[in-house]
């Protein structure tokens, strides 16, 4: 039974989808994932059986949850800060930053930024994802806009869904087996 | 000028059933770039690569040591980056191996360093032990194998000392190239 379902497709290169779901086996499901069109997928999934009284379990499984996807958030959000910090900056060099706040959960994902003078790109690694990038021309205007709508539209994707787990209450979860 | 190649080695192998090239090669080209690489290409799924490219000017040399020692202390600093790169991932492989022989829990190794950054993430179950790697050209690239069959295990443990060696050895081999020497004959 599905406790919230929710697809999201917003951008030009990503799908949000996000649900929790109850079965009658005793297992729960919290699902949040950004599907990066033609590249993978970045997921978080926790999934727990328990016996329909475990209050004590099902609020660790909810909490872990809850902390890797706010991990994933967070990091995206500072990817998405140090690109706009070096949106109209000239370089010598190539520059690179690796952001690797997510890689101690079970879906390790890694963000990795570099800039050029004429681009910035952000590639996420991890499990699913084939070499999925994001990048922007920093010349065009609508390369940046489009490439801010994206990040911004996934990084409120991933607290929207926080709010929902958050929201869900204990009584939906539990089932009598 | 012709191509100069101061090392190269190419090694095939398979890997459960899937073609395993380690090639590495270090050279200068006509435009006096020096590239030193080492791939380790799984099939299908993608490359482990390391590569630094650093443009050579010899005409330096015969300027005067100044010049000389100006153009060849960012070299060097790239090239000792590069080594230290090359280090990292040898530590993760032997980090790996050492999991491999006492998996209690999952692990997540990472590096950060140059432009290559790489994540070890290793699972084990009753059945299986995972080992994936994730990182830039590298596709859902899987090095486990099942646990019940000895002979499965022996044979992944082999394959990841493999890929250890691999590096260890072209780690070696660059770090004996002159590039000082180079410089000096031309």
């Amino acid at each position: 039974m599905k406790l919230f379902n929710r697809n999201e497709i917003t951008g030009r290169s990503y799908v949000v989808q996000s649900s929790a779901t109850k079965c009658n086996t005793g297992k729960v499901a919290l699902s949040v994932g950004v599907r990066l069109q033609e590249k993978g997928r970045l997921y978080r999934t926790n999934v727990l059986s328990f016996d329909g009284t475990d209050i004590k379990m099902l609020t660790k499984v909810m909490a872990e949850h809850c902390v890797e996807v706010t991990d994933l958030a967070t990091a995206m959000t500072e990817v998405r800060d140090w690109c706009e910090s070096r949106r109209g900056k000239e370089l010598a060099d190539k520059e690179t930053v690796t952001f690797t706040k997510v890689v101690e959960q079970e879906w390790p994902t890694m963000f990795y930024a570099v800039q050029s003078n004429t681009r910035i790109d952000v590639y996420i690694y991890g499990r699913d994802l084939d070499n999925a990038s994001i990048g922007f021309r920093k010349d065009r205007v609508d390369s940046y806009r489009n490439w801010k709508e994206e990040m911004d539209g996934i990084i409120n994707n991933f607290w929207t869904h926080l709010e929902e787990v958050e929201g869900l209450r204990m009584q939906d979860l539990l089932i009598a087996v | 000028m012709m191509r100069h190649i101061f090392a190269e080695r190419r090694l095939l192998t398979s890997f459960r059933n899937r073609t395993v090239a380690c090639c590495n090669r270090s050279s200068i080209n006509e435009k006096n770039v020096f590239m030193t690489q080492i791939d380790l290409e799984f099939g299908s799924n993608g490359t482990i690569g390391l590569k630094t490219v650093v443009a050579l000017n010899p005409v330096m040399a015969v300027r005067g040591l100044e010049a000389y020692l100006e153009q060849l202390a960012p070299v060097k600093d790239k090239l000792a980056a590069h080594l230290k790169t090359v280090d990292e991932y040898i530590r993760l492989f032997d980090e790996t191996i050492d999991w491999v022989n006492n998996p209690e829990r999952r692990f997540n190794l990472v590096t950060t360093l140059g432009y290559n950054p790489l994540i070890i993430h290793g699972t084990y179950s009753d059945r299986d032990v995972k080992i994936e790697v994730f990182g830039r050209n590298i596709f859902n690239l899987n090095l486990g194998f099942e646990v019940g069959s000895p002979g499965q295990v022996a044979y992944g443990v082999q394959r990841l000392n493999d890929l250890r060696d691999c590096l260890v050895e072209y780690r070696d081999a660059f770090a004996a190239i002159e590039i000082e020497q180079y410089i000096n004959k031309h």
